[in-house]
């Protein structure tokens, strides 16, 4: 029933009818945002993106084909948007300064949500992206070495590092 | 632990301790709190943002649209007027001669040049034929002179002389104003003037002499008083 309703949302929001496409922004505002926001980390610069990728869905929603899910595409819209606003001021820590030595795997309690959260705002610009790339949007490294312009192995070697730094921050925040 | 009702108790499974301990993994624990990351709520006024934007954009549209129909109308009417005037372009009305299927011969000799005769102008003028006492027109040979024309004087604006204006001073005017300067200069009475000619002969140190001399004899006194103006 609902995917009718979409197919109806789609069809009207490609007639830029704008009572749909304010239907449409509703249902998937929040969800957008809180993507573009985590990459970002910045509250005005998300709004930015999000305005930039919601005017970039009305008027290429007749390229939507009706593949996959109406979100993902719109998804993958803002988070094109916000990697090319973050991209002006991202930066990759070269590896080779730092100790990249697997420690132990486990960590010393459970997380939550809100403490990964947390913790993922803490990673620097660079491997940040990789890590909400590939662990949280499902890109493939190849796929993620494109949108930064970086190769698949940096891509890799980031995510390693960001996981690295996640579990550092982690644990302090469990023993806090 | 007994409860309300004697129910059997049952055991784990002895793998439990250590598949809570593997669940402490970080990826383990990455990969189910991914999902229960905490959601943000844009500001409200972003929906007002890209209304604007989009209006914004669409009048652009509309603009580019109309110009673009102007200019194709422009062109069109531009083309019609071009098809329907029977006039031919000055260019292609006598040397558009480039059809190679032409059967007309065309002669390619160069022109050939015109004899230019030069003529007297001549006038004619009366005169009395003496033999026959009659008056005949006969034809004299005489050129004719171009006449003087008389040319327009040229309208100009006749502008009046300037006149310098000039201040007398009266009498009255220079006894009223104290006199604070007096300079004498006089001449005629140095006898002692000598001219110094290092490189001159002694003939050209002579008749600079005479000359000398000739200057001194009217010798004189000029007064200046010169007094503070009004």
């Amino acid at each position: 029933m609902k995917s009718i309703f979409e197919k109806d949302l789609i069809a009207a929001c490609v007639k830029q009818d704008r009572k749909a496409q304010f239907e449409l922004f509703e249902r998937y505002k929040v969800a957008l945002y809180s993507s573009v926001y985590r990459i970002l980390n910045d509250e005005a610069e998300a709004h930015d993106a999000l305005q930039e990728a919601f005017i970039e869905i009305f008027k290429s929603i007749r390229k939507f084909r009706g593949d996959g899910a109406l979100g993902a595409w719109m998804k993958t819209i803002a988070v094109r948007k916000a990697i090319y606003m973050a991209k002006k001021k991202m930066y990759f820590t070269p590896l080779d300064q730092v100790d990249v030595q697997a420690g132990k795997s486990e960590l010393d309690s459970w997380i939550d949500g809100e403490m990964l959260d947390q913790a993922i705002r803490e990673l620097p610009v660079g491997c940040r992206s990789v890590f909400l790339l590939v662990e949280v949007e499902g890109y493939k490294h190849a796929e993620c070495g494109k949108l930064l312009s970086i190769s698949e192995s940096t891509s890799k070697s980031q995510l390693f590092y960001a996981k690295k730094l996640l579990k550092e921050s982690l644990t302090k925040l469990l023993k806090a | 632990m007994k409860g309300k009702y004697d129910l059997p108790e049952h055991l784990p499974n002895d793998e439990l301790w250590r598949d809570l301990e593997r669940s402490k993994a970080l990826d383990n624990q990455l990969a189910r709190e991914l999902k229960n990351l905490p959601l943000s709520t844009p500001k409200g006024n972003l929906w007002l943002g890209i209304e604007a934007e989009m209006d914004q954009e669409s009048s652009k549209g509309y603009y580019w649209w109309s110009a673009a129909a102007i200019l194709l109308l422009m062109s069109f009417g531009y083309l019609l007027w071009g098809l329907l005037s029977n006039e031919t372009p000055v260019n292609e009305r006598n040397y558009l001669l480039t059809n190679t299927y032409s059967n007309l011969d065309i002669v390619m000799s160069p022109p050939k040049k015109e004899e230019i005769k030069e003529e007297i102008a001549v006038n004619e003028k009366p005169f009395i034929n003496q033999h026959q006492g009659d008056w005949q027109k006969v034809k004299v040979e005489e050129e004719l002179a171009l006449e003087e024309v008389d040319v327009p004087v040229l309208l100009l604006p006749e502008l009046e002389p300037l006149v310098p204006q000039i201040v007398s001073i009266s009498e009255q005017m220079i006894a009223k104003n104290q006199s604070f300067h007096e300079v004498a200069i006089s001449w005629g009475l140095n006898d002692k003037i000598k001219i110094r000619t290092a490189f001159s002969d002694k003939n050209e140190a002579l008749q600079n002499q005479e000359k000398l001399q000739q200057v001194r004899n009217p010798s004189g006194k000029l007064v200046l008083k010169l007094s503070k103006t009004p």
